[in-house]
């Protein structure tokens, strides 16, 4: 790693001080010596007496500090050579972490479209849906268009009704009523609502005119 | 402490401080010298004593250490500090 700026001035003082260390010795032994020790012993000596080399020279390497940067790097290059030596757990841990990050975005989409995403239309929370029910009060029942027509002519309780065909996967279609609770007159009238559709890709605002920054899957008035 | 002590009487490298301190404690403090630099490079970082590259009498390269005036005025505050410790020591071993 010569090409950063300080590791020049590093590998110097790295240099200095094994040779700060080496000097210590031969001074240790030599001093052993003059006092009638053998060669040998008198090395083996000052040695044992200096104590651990490596863990001297470690030590004093950590006096030196260091900038963050640097110990940062060391890490990652500690944290590299450790995941190429194996590369089963690395796979293992990628594997781990890529379906950990891809569930919960999965599970954030999911509740981002169905719980925080506002629906699309002025005041959502005035919006209900109506529904007939069979007669044995199981199942959403298919409204027909005269009943629809009625209910939008005759109920006061709605500012406007409109009907969605919105499952372009079932044929036989539900048919609700959109409308808005509360005072009557103003807002939107009813037919001029626009639902979204899978197929224009776009929410579109009661008016019609102003689609939602959010795309079409983002709106949950599509029925599922 | 003992590092700087040693070397208020000038400029000393690595092994003659652990010498020094070996001998003039009479052989009672037999300091590892792999610690002593460690500790020598700790001061220097601090500022309180300064590093030279010196050739000893016997014509061998040396790093040599030097007390800085900042050094200087540590010591004596660790000295003061040192005294009033064992003056503190002696009272409570010995009550008057």
């Amino acid at each position: 790693m010569n090409f950063w700026p300080w590791s020049g001035r590093r590998s110097r003082e790295e240099r200095e001080l094994d040779e700060e260390l080496r000097f210590h010795l031969e001074q240790e032994a030599q001093l052993r010596m003059e006092r009638g020790e053998d060669s040998e012993s008198a090395r083996r000596a000052a040695r044992r007496d200096f104590g651990n080399f490596t863990l001297a020279r470690e030590v004093t390497r950590s006096m030196w500090g260091g900038s963050m940067l640097e110990r940062a790097l060391q890490d990652v290059r500690f944290a590299a050579r450790v995941l190429r030596k194996s590369p089963g757990f690395t796979a293992v841990a990628i594997a781990a972490l890529a379906l950990g990050i891809g569930a919960t975005t999965a599970a954030f989409s999911v509740v981002h479209s169905v719980l925080l995403c506002p629906l699309a239309f002025p005041d959502p929370d005035r919006l209900v849906m109506i529904w007939e029910r069979t007669p044995q009060g199981k199942l959403t029942n298919v409204v027909q268009t005269q009943n629809f027509l009625d209910w939008r002519e005759r109920s006061h309780s709605f500012e406007g009704i409109a009907a969605i065909w919105p499952a372009p996967k079932r044929p036989s279609s539900w048919r609700k009523r959109i409308g808005r609770a509360g005072r009557s007159g103003g807002g939107f009238r009813s037919g001029e609502l626009q639902m979204p559709t899978r197929r224009s890709q776009q929410c579109r605002a009661a008016d019609g005119t102003q689609p939602l920054p959010y795309g079409w899957k983002d709106c949950r008035n599509t029925p599922t | 402490m003992l590092i700087l002590w040693t070397l208020q009487w000038g400029p000393q490298h690595g092994h003659g401080i652990g010498v020094a301190i070996r001998a003039n404690s009479r052989d009672v403090l037999q300091v590892e010298h792999g610690s002593l630099y460690p500790a020598l490079h700790r001061l220097r970082k601090q500022g309180l004593i300064e590093a030279e590259w010196k050739t000893t009498e016997n014509k061998q390269r040396a790093r040599y250490y030097e007390l800085t005036a900042k050094g200087q005025k540590k010591l004596a505050a660790e000295e003061s500090r040192w005294n009033q410790m064992v003056g503190a020591i002696a009272r409570v071993m010995r009550p008057a």
